[in-house]
């Protein structure tokens, strides 16, 4: 009760200092594709000091001007500046549509980074964040224009293992970032063939990703917020971009419907030829996205967005060993070869995510900002894994199935107010209907399966208070899960600015997440899905975030900044699958509740020298967890600790043709749990009458060893096409250019990389695996039109 | 060591950076200018426009990839010093007539460099038409020269350039004269240099599906390939290729970036083809328990070849058809080596 009569008071407060003055706003869009700018600024030239940034919707909005008649100025990196004279009618108000016209690439103007951008979460105010375009994922040769490889190149952010496209997020779990598709939530945005994300990168406008100590805004996850905004089609004629490839095709179209309405078509098919051929696999993925928008006129606008995406593995490696086994076998050898003869490992994977929602955004006054969403998020995962292998009289039979399914139905709508200059009202609600459904089967005996269909109601008010060089923006939000009873997140984000250009930032908050990931990563070979599940009988996991960090402009295009942040994991959660495999326990007796701690300090530089543009990170940081039936409660490093990270991107635009980049990660690495003794299931299978062996390799304590540092360096190349079969291709479609791109990755190939150290038993040995054996290299054109 | 050689990499990326800007550009764009002689077009007796019509810089004329250090691909630009129209040009009085005027709708010198020689590619196509006294124009017709020329690797780039040029420039003004001079250009030597009446030709992208029939094994290719106008009786192009083979105990995928498609115009429906190329690819066995197939053998290495007969009329566009026969020798560790023979259909399309 005392919470909301202090939010009450708090309304009133910010309504009733409001004054009469006038007010502009407005919505900036790029000129050639009448898309949305996020981010771009809006100063008042006879003002000093007094501007303001467009949002998340390319809306401003600018109260408490006084003279009738004002000159402004509108910029956004990589648009030419306007200039614009404003006349205020006798209400005191302007609405302003302003279209900025990019500039063209000039030497020495291409930048991979982007600055001053005002980004989802507030980038005046908020610290722990970080925004990527796709040219920026583009010049990272290793993340094959994938989202999440490239965010791993942000400080903050690792992979959980090579070859998954799972994120660790400050020593976090990977079930703790909320990911976003235009404000939907989006559960396990992930291909398998390519280990990457869902989304065609073709379609997106901007990535935007929220560290730590993020606003009352967002709600339901514990480590970070990763916003994707889709493309919402072109004005001013049909555009696209044709990418064909051996392994896969992208199409990308976006055009105006009619002069009110845009549309846009992407779609990805990867076709694994070589898996399908060699392996008799049959592997296959898609994803289709569709956007239409409809500008009923210029304050009020509709989109509808639909995304699909389908995975489908049946992957079997069996030839491939028979193949390696009668080759050892003309080698000479007489032990190995048998092995792998019989040796069976198989994946199956079916995996689906079906989205589709409506927006609507409306200005309803030059103050006041409303935007309503409804949408429906639902994914469906069905996993199995089998590895069999017999040494000598030794036979191993380890096999896993995970099903999972997640249907997200939500309705949400926020209101954006600004009563006078340096004040903005943010306040929304938000009603989720879940439906969670897990199921396990480890070793061919059937686990337990659930089904559990909670709601989720939000609501959140912050308040960004501008006074001089201090911002402070306070909020809370106040959750209620399943029908128990509330949860209040109380958030404040901090700025000081100082008179040399330094920024003084901070921030905390507190977070409750009411879904878990089943950590199954030393169940599966790879651990490529969060199986989420919902703590529908028990409280919430909960975590403190208190982060303080330092920030400044040097020189025109050169930002450094220092993070310090300290996390408290106060409650959290893992599953023991294995605990009761053989009883018929329920899902929920195999939760247990636990702490831990993430700490850690991050320095980044970023910008542009000359014709180099990038970035570079050092981090120090520590993840640590403590769970009552893990060597008793006693503290462990956490599976994603990485004491060390040193990484970077740096492209460099050669000509106006050609930029060369490179990517660099030197890491320590990470605890893992090297088995020493070795445990064997016996069971009887009814159906064969054999005995079956299950290995389980044990060790008395967790996460005791550490991995040797790893250490990766990439390198990329990509050219406009002036001659050859490209260019010829692009004149064929008609198209305006056509780009070759030429990816070098892991030169350092010679460095094995150990990402797990396999146990010999009884030959006393341990093998390292590693992921980076090879280089590859990857070509493929780019035909935009 | 490898922390300390990173170290000296970003100091080599950090002192690239403080240099001027047009050090970094210079680094991975150079450009060479190479002046050719405009002494033969000079004598050309009529008045001679011209015109550029290409996308491109007025002098550019050719560009190449080379490596420095042996890795990092950059672009060699070359220019000429004055406009290229400049070089077709003769300068006479603007009132004499009959004149000409000259279309440029592409010049341009593929430049290709081996470990033993260089060879140079002119290809230019030019429209042509008659200015009267009247000063009304007439458009006479096309020419296409593709010409290409083998030197020394000891001789320099601007040498290999110029004789070229040399070679075509006197080429073209002997075509150029027995034009004007309203001789019937239906003789072996103009016949692909200039077609009367026609306007510049795009060039022809080609979908051919090859299927083949032998003794021991069943197969088909698939290939993709941009043509330029047909400019001489013998020409060569380069197809991308797919190839699939199924010999009953094996399977074989493989593909070429560059296979070799020599073309010999029989006359203006019929071409004589030959195709070859080696073709890196896969091999997946029916037999692996039988026959104890190995790893190793799941490689396979290829020498295709090819020849056919194709209706394929001259400078039309639509379905084209062949037949002929097919040769291909393969390597498979462990395997001896293999030689098969087949008949082959052709069907393509040409837009």
């Amino acid at each position: 009760m005392k919470q909301y009569l202090l939010t009450s008071a708090f309304i009133m407060v910010v309504l009733l200092g409001s004054a009469q003055k006038n007010t502009l706003s407005g919505i900036v869009y790029d000129v050639q594709t009448g898309e949305t700018l996020i981010g771009a600024t809006i100063q008042v030239t006879s003002l000093e000091g007094k501007g303001t940034a467009t949002d998340l919707n390319g809306f401003f909005s600018f109260p408490g001007i006084e003279p009738m008649s004002i000159e402004i100025m509108a910029s956004f990196i990589g648009y030419e500046s306007k200039t614009i004279q404003v006349n205020f009618n006798w209400q005191h108000k302007s609405f302003l549509e302003i279209r900025l016209k990019p500039v063209s690439v000039a030497l020495g103007q291409v930048t991979i980074v982007e600055l001053s951008a005002n980004q989802v979460g507030d980038r005046e105010v908020e610290t722990s964040q970080h925004r990527l375009t796709p040219k920026s994922i583009k010049s990272i040769p290793t993340a094959h224009n994938d989202v999440f490889k490239a965010m791993r190149f942000l400080p903050g952010v690792e992979a959980t293992e090579p070859l998954s496209p799972l994120v660790s997020v400050r020593g976090s779990d990977p079930g703790e970032n909320l990911i976003m598709l235009d404000g939907v939530t989006i559960y396990n945005p992930y291909h398998f063939i390519s280990s990457s994300g869902i989304f065609n990168m073709q379609t997106v406008k901007n990535i935007d990703i929220l560290v730590g100590g993020f606003g009352a805004e967002y709600g339901g996850r514990n480590a970070s917020v990763i916003h994707i905004s889709t493309k919402d089609g072109n004005e001013e004629g049909i555009h696209g971009e044709v990418k064909p490839t051996t392994v896969e095709s992208r199409m990308f179209l976006e055009f105006p419907v009619n002069n009110k309405t845009t549309m846009m078509v992407g779609g990805r098919l990867n076709y694994d030829i070589a898996g399908n051929f060699i392996l008799n696999s049959n592997n296959y993925f898609y994803d289709v996205n569709l956007s239409l928008t409809h500008r009923f006129n210029a304050r009020n606008r509709m989109d509808i967005k639909y995304f699909g995406s389908k995975d489908h593995t049946s992957m079997n490696f069996n030839n491939l060993y028979k193949l390696m086994g009668y080759s050892l076998e003309r080698m000479g050898d007489t032990l190995i070869y048998k092995s792998l003869l019989d040796l069976d490992f198989t994946w199956e994977n079916q995996w689906h995510n079906n989205i589709g929602t409506f927006i609507w955004k409306s200005v309803i006054s030059p103050k006041l900002y409303f935007r309503v969403q409804a949408y429906a998020s639902l994914h469906d995962a069905d996993n199995f894994s089998a590895f069999k292998m017999k040494v000598e009289d030794v036979a191993f039979n380890t096999s896993t199935r995970f099903k999972s399914k997640i249907y997200d139905y939500t309705a949400k709508a926020s209101l954006n107010y600004i009563p006078f200059f340096g004040n903005e009202l943010k306040l929304g609600a938000e009603y989720s209907s879940y439906l969670f459904a897990n199921g396990s089967q480890i070793n061919s005996v059937d686990g337990v399966s659930a089904e559990v269909t909670p709601g989720l109601l939000s609501f959140f008010i912050e308040d960004k208070i501008k006074i001089r060089q201090v911002i402070i923006r306070p909020g809370i939000r106040i959750s209620q899960f399943n029908q128990r009873k509330l949860d209040y997140e109380p958030r404040v984000n901090l700025m000081l600015g100082f008179g040399t250009g330094w920024k003084l930032k901070a921030a905390y908050g507190t977070y409750y997440q009411y879904i878990i990931s089943m950590n199954t990563q030393e169940l599966e070979f790879n651990q490529f899905l969060d199986y989420y599940y919902p703590l529908s009988q028990v409280r919430p996991s909960l975590s403190y975030h208190y982060i303080a960090g330092l920030e400044k402009k040097t020189g025109k295009n050169l930002e450094v900044s220092l993070d310090v942040y300290y996390k408290d994991i106060a409650r959290t959660y893992t599953f023991d699958l294995l605990q009761s495999q053989f009883e018929a326990f329920a899902l929920s007796k195999k939760v247990f509740a636990g702490s831990g701690k993430t700490y850690g300090t991050e320095l980044l530089v970023k910008g542009q020298v000359q014709k180099f543009s990038g970035w570079a990170s050092y981090t120090l940081a520590r993840s640590t967890r403590s769970f009552p039936n893990i060597m008793d409660g006693k503290e462990y490093l956490y599976d994603y600790d990485h004491l060390h990270t040193f990484k970077g991107v740096i492209n460099f635009q050669a000509t106006e043709r050609i930029s060369y980049s490179a990517d660099f990660m030197f890491q320590s690495g990470v605890p893992r749990s090297i088995e020493n003794s070795l445990q064997m299931f016996y069971m009887y299978e009814p159906i064969t009458g054999q005995m079956i062996y299950s290995p389980q390799f044990t060790i008395d304590q967790k996460n005791s060893s550490r991995m040797p540092w790893t250490m990766q360096i990439n390198l990329g190349l990509e050219k406009k096409i002036v001659r050859g079969f490209g260019k010829d291709l692009a004149g064929f479609f008609h198209a305006d250019e056509s780009y070759l791109s030429v990816n070098v990755r892991n030169v350092l190939f010679l460095r094995r990389n150990v990402m797990y150290y396999l146990p010999m038993m009884g030959f006393d040995k341990y093998i390292p695996l590693g992921a980076d054996y090879l280089p590859s290299v990857n070509i493929g054109y780019t035909i935009k039109f | 060591m490898r922390l300390f050689l990173f170290s000296i990499f970003i100091n080599i990326l950090i002192l690239l950076a403080l240099e001027k800007p047009t050090f970094a550009q210079s680094y991975v764009a150079d450009t060479l200018t190479i002046n050719f002689s405009s002494g033969i077009l000079k004598k050309f007796p009529s008045v001679l426009k011209t015109l550029d019509f290409r996308d491109e810089n007025p002098r550019f004329v050719s560009m190449f990839e080379k490596k420095k250090f042996l890795f990092f691909p950059v672009d060699q630009i070359v220019l000429t010093p004055k406009p290229l129209t400049c070089y077709f040009e003769n300068n006479l009085q603007l009132n004499a007539y009959p004149a000409y005027q000259l279309d440029i709708h592409d010049f341009y010198l593929h430049y290709n460099e081996s470990w033993f020689n260089r060879s140079v590619k002119l290809n230019a196509y030019m429209g042509l038409s008659k200015i009267d006294a009247r000063n009304d124009t007439t458009y006479l017709g096309i020419f296409y020269y593709e010409e290409s020329k083998k030197f020394k690797k000891k001789d320099s780039i601007a040498y290999c350039y110029n004789n070229l040029w040399n070679r075509f420039a006197s080429g073209f003004y002997s075509d150029l004269s027995v034009i004007v001079s309203d001789s019937v250009p239906n003789h072996q030597t103009t016949r692909y240099h200039f077609r009367k009446g026609q306007k510049a030709a795009k060039k022809n992208l080609y979908i051919s599906t090859d299927v083949y029939y032998g003794y021991t094994f069943g197969g088909i290719d698939a290939d993709i390939w941009f043509s330029e106008p047909e400019m001489t009786q013998k020409f060569k192009r380069n197809p991308q290729m797919f190839r699939y083979l199924n010999y009953g105990n094996r399977q074989s995928v493989g593909f070429s970036a560059k296979v070799s498609l020599l073309n010999y115009r029989i006359n203006d429906s019929w071409l004589f083809q030959n195709k070859h190329g080696f073709i890196f690819g896969f091999n997946k066995w029916n037999d692996v328990d039988e026959a104890k197939r190995t790893f190793e053998e799941l490689f396979l290495f290829q020498y295709a070849l090819s020849q056919r007969i194709v209706y394929n009329p001259l400078n039309k566009s639509g379905f084209i058809f062949g037949v002929g026969l097919m040769e291909e020798a393969s390597y498979i560790i462990y395997n001896d080596p293999i030689f098969s023979v087949g008949v082959l259909f052709n069907c393509a399309y040409k837009f």
